[in-house]
């Protein structure tokens, strides 16, 4: 029972960074430079599986409770921002994609500061986006 | 995961920092407003921000501390946990306070203590700038009716 928890834990996980993946650009799996951490096939995803069954049963737990508060806490941080964006009719669904370009990050800063900040950038070069998570970071220091 | 790091301190500079609670602040301020509303609830004990919370009881006492007429605290049993963690965030979020927890996540032996801070700092800045005077009538409004009752 609690062991199949696990395994959609990781299930959800990996079908995550094949999202992340294909929303980079063109539709070119694991051929694009920008996929960074390259996602695991489902090759390496079951072999990734079967050595944490081998691992002890504590290392499992702790293993397991990681993974569940992550995924707590995903969900907490998506509503709460939500809570604040709703205002203005948008809406984050999933927390790493839909914060990449830095754009629903600023507007989210501008609500919680009541501050006009600096006006986001569009675009979907890279450097365009840095931009904008570089202009939050600013304003967070 | 690097975006949840970056969302809890945007969390912590806008929710949580600027608590202040008797000279206590942030995270210390925000235990001691629990402690301090929750104190005399039967079955209540807020030491931290994950095992203390797990049974629901401490935020339907941190509700009902505000507005008595919107819990019956003693008909609740600490062993219904998801039941005691479902009533207090429905009736939260007709107060308008975003239902950030999932009551399943939270009755767990030791729930996510950031997300239940996140949670607690929203019912503390909803409670908290309550006008005095409004948790006054409220607290006169119940009594009245439960002098109706009895009379």
């Amino acid at each position: 029972m609690t062991h199949s928890t696990y395994e959609s834990t990781v299930l959800m996980s990996l079908s995550v960074q094949t999202n992340t993946a294909a929303g980079l650009g063109p539709k070119s799996p694991g051929a694009g430079p920008g996929a960074g951490g390259a996602p695991l096939s489902p090759m390496q995803a079951s072999k990734a599986s079967s050595e944490t069954q081998v691992s002890s049963e504590a290392d499992e737990k702790i293993q397991r409770g990681k993974e569940d508060r992550a995924g707590v806490q995903k969900k907490t941080f998506t509503k709460w921002i939500n809570s604040y964006l709703e205002k203005i009719g948008l809406k984050v669904d999933e927390l790493n994609n839909d914060l990449r370009d830095g754009i629903k990050l600023l507007k989210l800063l501008e609500i919680l500061s009541g501050d006009k900040q600096a006006k986001p950038d569009r675009g979907s070069a890279r450097l365009v986006k840095v931009n904008n998570i570089n202009k939050a970071l600013a304003y967070l220091k | 995961m690097l975006t949840l790091g970056l969302i809890w301190t945007i969390i912590l500079r806008f929710q949580i920092q600027d608590i202040s609670v008797d000279h206590m602040s942030a995270k210390d301020g925000l235990l001691l407003w629990c402690k301090k509303k929750t104190k005399g609830y039967a079955n209540v004990h807020v030491d931290n921000f994950h095992k203390s919370f797990n049974n629901g009881l401490a935020f339907a006492a941190l509700i009902h501390a505000h507005r008595p007429d919107l819990i019956d605290f003693n008909s609740l049993d600490p062993e219904n946990k998801l039941d005691n963690l479902k009533l207090a965030f429905d009736v939260a979020e007709k107060l308008g306070i975003a239902s950030l927890l999932d009551p399943i996540d939270v009755a767990v032996e030791k729930p996510d203590e950031r997300s239940v801070m996140t949670y607690v700092a929203a019912l503390y800045h909803y409670f908290a700038t309550m006008k005095q005077g409004d948790v006054a009538g409220q607290r006169l409004a119940s009594i009245v009716s439960e002098l109706d009752e009895v009379l």
